[in-house]
């Protein structure tokens, strides 16, 4: 928009005023009082740069109980006990195989002010923000972001006593039928077999086209929503 | 005056000022002192005055020591000894100097001229030194007798290229309190090597290459009698600009390789060289130097101070002296004044300067001369190194008072202030650190037990693990270190090597800068010599490190901004000042490990390193600051008050995000790789692992909050276990800095390392936490790679 309003005002220009100049590229750069960053970031948990999983031979995933995220709630124990207690076994919340790539092409990273607000006192009061751009052209691009299985683990040794194996490091075997498995992983043939043993997986890929700007403040005690 | 003519030219085995003294003694002085002017002193010509000129092919020293007394932990003093041994010095090599009238042979020449204007007798002296390459076969800590040493800090060598100029030039006598001096001295590009061999016979180099001290300066040299009004100048030499006229300037200094290009009047640029065998060269094609880290200074600075003296820094309760008490290897203190780590003798700096803002600043009319602003640059180190060169430095506040109709700007200078510095040989296995009030009051809740981020136990730290005896050691303490200076103009620069136009930075300084003010920094540095089991030479050493904060008015503070400078059209054009970063940073850092060179690497083995910390995630504007609209009724074209961000904006909760308190305690094992000598491959890379041990034994509960800065309450990550390994690497570009996090959770993937944050607590504003639960990271690998370019 700029630039046809430049082009205009140049064509005024040679017709009638001789003391115009031509701007140059850094008038035209001049003229926007914004200066910032450009950021790139790119996040990446277990995969090589052709956001392959990492579990061949050598590779940091090869022993596939090393790779796992767990989460166990507090008094959570398999006998309904409280944390601590001498007979309970805990239970995670275990996401096996877990792997994914996040990776901002471009964030335009900038200082802002907010509109003015009124604040709980009643007055106007300005604030500084970081303002985050996004460009609809350069995606965020979300590769094989997810896990394999979500399951349900139990210690094998109460209040993690000696000899116990934690249930984010369970490889156990069981279940019999389409449903066997054995060190950790579903033997039965079918979609499953090879699989770490739970009942759900996660696989995102997409590219997220983001338009416009995100601001960052504080939210100290006067805000109105704080 | 006229003098005979001293043309000897003189072989001398040893170099010594007695040859100097004696000459001075045979002049002929039968004429009358006859009148100079300010011009006559300053220009100095051989033919009048005295000129002596000594050369000599080598020279050996033997030994060269520095003693002084240290407490011990059964309350007695001893006396210590840092000795060099087998110090020469030789030739360097082919002719260094553009001079013809210099051989290639070692040398000192000093010209001296005397005058007066009738009632005051001044001396202008000038004097070139070669001396090659002075070394040192050994560094050792010894006893009083020099017999009974430590293990070796290496060998060591002073490298020089070219004459080191020093010249003096007094109206009225030599140090009088009185009389202004203008000295030049020349250091420009020494070498020094640290040579430590390997398991192996392999030698590895640390190298500091073309270091520059390019100082000129105008003001006054004297020694302090114990009557100065300043206490810390009392029985001290003291260099002092003190007159606002007065100045120093830091010069640029021609690179020795390449004509026509400059490196920094103030430059550290370190490099490391393995498996260098015996030779001491930065130049060798076979073997280039690897860069690690360059640090340069240049420009005008002015309100400078230097206090050099001799101290007693004993106390009665010798835990209340500047190290605390000396500790035996069993960990019992000492009780009385004789047990003060630091002992009666010992030396003590202090070193405080104003930075110029800009050229216009340094070449005021008050200065009389025209001069270069202020700029510090921090860099990759040797060849094909790019780097980022930060000018403009400026105090926090942007004004200082606030006032409708609008206000003048902040004319304070940026300064820094080395606050007290210590040099002692100390014999203990602790040493103290001054306390920190913010990091004792956090509190941290673990299943029902609630204490605080550190105690006073965290601040007392272990210099080695060894039970049986203490290594005499070499500390430097710091006390009251302050960096009040932040920069609001940056850009990007790359070493003299560089020549292809693609790869060289545009020269034009953008409106972005970075703030890494601090306050209050306090540090203990102490380093000894040691071997590693398998016989290579090593440093041991122990490091304590504190910051504060911020002070109660919120003008000096200790942070790492990012500020962005772009011109406010409602301030004059005046730049914005918006900021983000880690604000208001306490900080605790200690460690004991040691430190070698084997491997192309610069390793630090440190069996116990704590990291402990509160901070603030903010952003906003810079206190003082206005803002870059008007708003409402309260901020108008007027200029109102109002429009402008308060002073002590620093001290407030508006512009923070989140709060950051942590605490990290285990051992570290941690390679620092130097770049290799390539533009795409002279990064910093930090390689090693981090193993949180838990609490227990010797160590504490490692933990990372996050702090509504509301109300105070928490989100903790608490009862952290684990070993995490990390491959973290820096690199700054032709435009753009990067950086590439590498963390690998559970690298040896057993089952007692996995990574476990044990208690994940919620606490109200006031109170202990309750338990959410906890999470596990059983292994893995995350990498992270940011790219940051800034735009103007």
């Amino acid at each position: 928009m700029k630039k046809y309003v430049l082009l205009a005002l140049l064509g005024f220009a040679q017709v009638s005023f001789a003391e115009m100049q031509v701007m140059t590229e850094e008038d035209l750069q001049a003229v926007d009082g914004q200066a910032g960053a450009d950021l790139s970031l790119e996040m990446r948990l277990n995969q090589n740069e052709s956001y392959r999983f990492l579990d061949q031979t050598g590779e940091v995933c090869e022993k596939f109980e090393y790779c796992r995220w767990a989460l166990s709630l507090n008094n959570r124990n398999h006998d309904s006990t409280v944390t601590g207690s001498a007979t309970g076994r805990k239970l995670w919340l275990v996401f096996k195989q877990v792997q994914g790539t996040i990776k901002f092409q471009e964030i335009k990273l900038d200082g802002t002010d907010l509109t003015p607000y009124l604040n709980d006192l009643g007055a106007t009061t300005q604030k500084a923000a970081i303002q985050l751009s996004y460009d609809a052209t350069k995606p965020v691009l979300i590769r094989n972001f997810g896990y394999q299985s979500l399951a349900i683990e139990m210690d094998s040794v109460a209040n993690e006593g000696a000899g116990n194996t934690p249930g984010y490091l369970a490889k156990a075997s069981g279940g019999s039928g389409a449903g066997a498995y054995a060190n950790g992983k579903y033997t039965a043939a079918g979609f499953d077999q090879g699989r770490e043993v739970g009942f759900t997986g996660l696989n995102i890929n997409a590219n997220l086209a983001l338009q416009g700007t995100v601001k960052i403040f504080s939210c100290d005690a006067n805000h109105p929503r704080c | 005056m006229k003098n005979d003519n001293n043309n000897q030219q003189q072989k001398y085995k040893k170099l010594s000022l007695s040859v100097a003294i004696a000459a001075i003694g045979t002049i002929n002085v039968a004429y009358a002192l006859q009148e100079m002017t300010d011009t006559e002193m300053s220009t100095i010509d051989a033919q009048d005055g005295l000129y002596i000129n000594a050369e000599y092919d080598s020279a050996t020293i033997g030994r060269v020591y520095w003693q002084d007394k240290a407490g011990q932990s059964n309350n007695t003093e001893t006396t210590l000894g840092m000795y060099f041994d087998g110090v020469t010095l030789t030739k360097t090599g082919a002719t260094h100097s553009t001079d013809t009238a210099h051989t290639s042979k070692l040398h000192t020449t000093l010209n001296l001229d005397i005058g007066s204007n009738g009632t005051d007798t001044g001396i202008a002296l000038r004097s070139n030194t070669y001396f090659g390459t002075i070394k040192a076969n050994s560094l050792k800590i010894c006893d009083a007798a020099g017999a009974s040493c430590g293990s070796t800090y290496g060998s060591f060598a002073v490298q020089s290229q070219e004459d080191i100029v020093f010249n003096l030039t007094t109206q009225n006598g030599l140090f009088n309190k009185n009389a202004l001096m203008n000295v030049d001295l020349g250091l420009k590009n020494l070498n020094f090597y640290l040579t430590q061999q390997a398991a192996g016979a392999i030698n590895n180099q640390f190298i500091v290459r073309n270091f520059n001290f390019n100082f000129t300066g105008k003001g006054y040299i004297y020694v302090g009698d114990n009557t100065e009004s300043n206490p810390s100048y009392r029985d001290a030499l003291v260099l002092e600009t003190r007159d606002a006229a007065n100045y120093i300037d830091l010069n640029k200094v021609e690179d020795v390789d390449y004509t026509g290009k400059y490196n920094a009047g103030f430059n550290i640029d370190m490099v490391y060289k393995g498996n260098t065998g015996t030779t001491l060269s930065t130049k060798d094609p076979m073997n280039p130097v690897r860069g690690v880290l360059r640090l340069g200074a240049s420009g005008r600075a002015t309100n400078a101070s230097m206090v050099v003296k001799g101290i007693d820094g004993r106390n009665a309760t010798p835990a209340n002296s500047v190290l605390g008490a000396a500790y035996s290897a069993t960990d019992t203190a000492a009780t009385t004044i004789n047990g003060s780590i630091v002992g009666s003798q010992g030396l003590y700096m202090r070193i405080k300067a104003d930075f110029t803002k800009n050229d216009t600043d340094a070449s005021s009319a008050t200065f009389g001369t025209t001069g270069k602003g202020s700029t510090l640059e921090l860099a990759h180190g040797g060849k094909n190194a790019y780097g980022v060169e930060f000018s403009n430095l400026s105090p926090l506040l942007i004004r200082k008072t606030i006032a409708a109709g609008g206000t003048a700007l902040n004319t304070d200078r940026a300064f820094f202030d080395t606050g007290d510095v210590y040099i002692n040989l100390i014999n203990s296995k602790r040493v103290q650190l001054p306390t920190n009030a913010t990091l004792n009051s956090s509190r941290l809740t673990i299943g029902s037990t609630t204490s605080n981020i550190t105690t006073n136990a965290d601040y007392s730290h272990v210099v080695h693990d060894g039970i049986t005896s203490n290594p005499n050691a070499l500390a430097v303490a710091v006390r009251g270190f302050n960096f009040n200076a932040v920069a609001r103009t940056s850009r990007f620069t790359v070493s003299n090597d560089v020549t292809n136009v693609a790869d060289i930075p545009s020269n034009t300084a953008e409106n972005w800068g970075l703030g890494l003010p601090f306050y209050n920094l306090n540090a203990n540095i102490i380093t000894y010599g040691t071997t590693a089991p398998d016989g290579s030479e090593r440093l041991g050493f122990a490091l304590g490190l504190s910051t504060e904060g911020r002070n109660t008015t919120g003008d000096k503070t200790t942070s790492i901004l990012l500020i962005d400078g772009a011109d406010n059209p409602l301030d004059n054009n005046n730049p914005t000042n918006y900021y983000v970063g880690l604000r208001n940073i306490d900080m605790l850092i200690t460690a004991y490990g040691t430190l070698g060179l084997e491997n192309n690497k610069i390793n630090l083995t440190m069996p116990k390193l704590t990291i402990a910390g509160a901070m603030e995630l903010a952003g906003g504007y810079l206190p003082g600051s206005r803002y870059r609209s008007n708003f409402g009724t309260v901020c108008t074209a007027a200029n109102e008050a109002a429009c402008y961000v308060s002073l002590d904006n620093f001290t407030k909760k508006d512009d923070v995000f989140l709060g950051v308190k942590f605490k990290l305690d285990g051992s570290m094992n941690l390679d620092i790789v130097p770049g290799v000598d390539t533009l795409a491959g002279n990064a910093l890379s930090f390689v090693g692992n981090y193993d949180l041990k838990g609490a227990g034994g010797d160590y504490t509960a490692s933990t990372i909050q996050l702090v509504d800065p509301i109300d105070g309450s928490i989100v903790g990550f608490d009862n952290i276990t684990g070993n995490i390994g990390f491959n973290n690497k820096i690199k700054i570009n032709k435009d753009t800095i990067a950086f590439s996090y590498g963390l690998t959770f559970n690298p040896d993937q057993t089952q007692d390392k996995v990574f476990r944050i044990k208690d994940i607590n919620l606490y109200p504003p006031t109170g202990n936490g309750q338990r959410l639960g906890e999470m596990a990271i059983t292994g893995g690998r995350l990498v992270s790679n940011i790219t940051f370019k800034p735009r103007d």
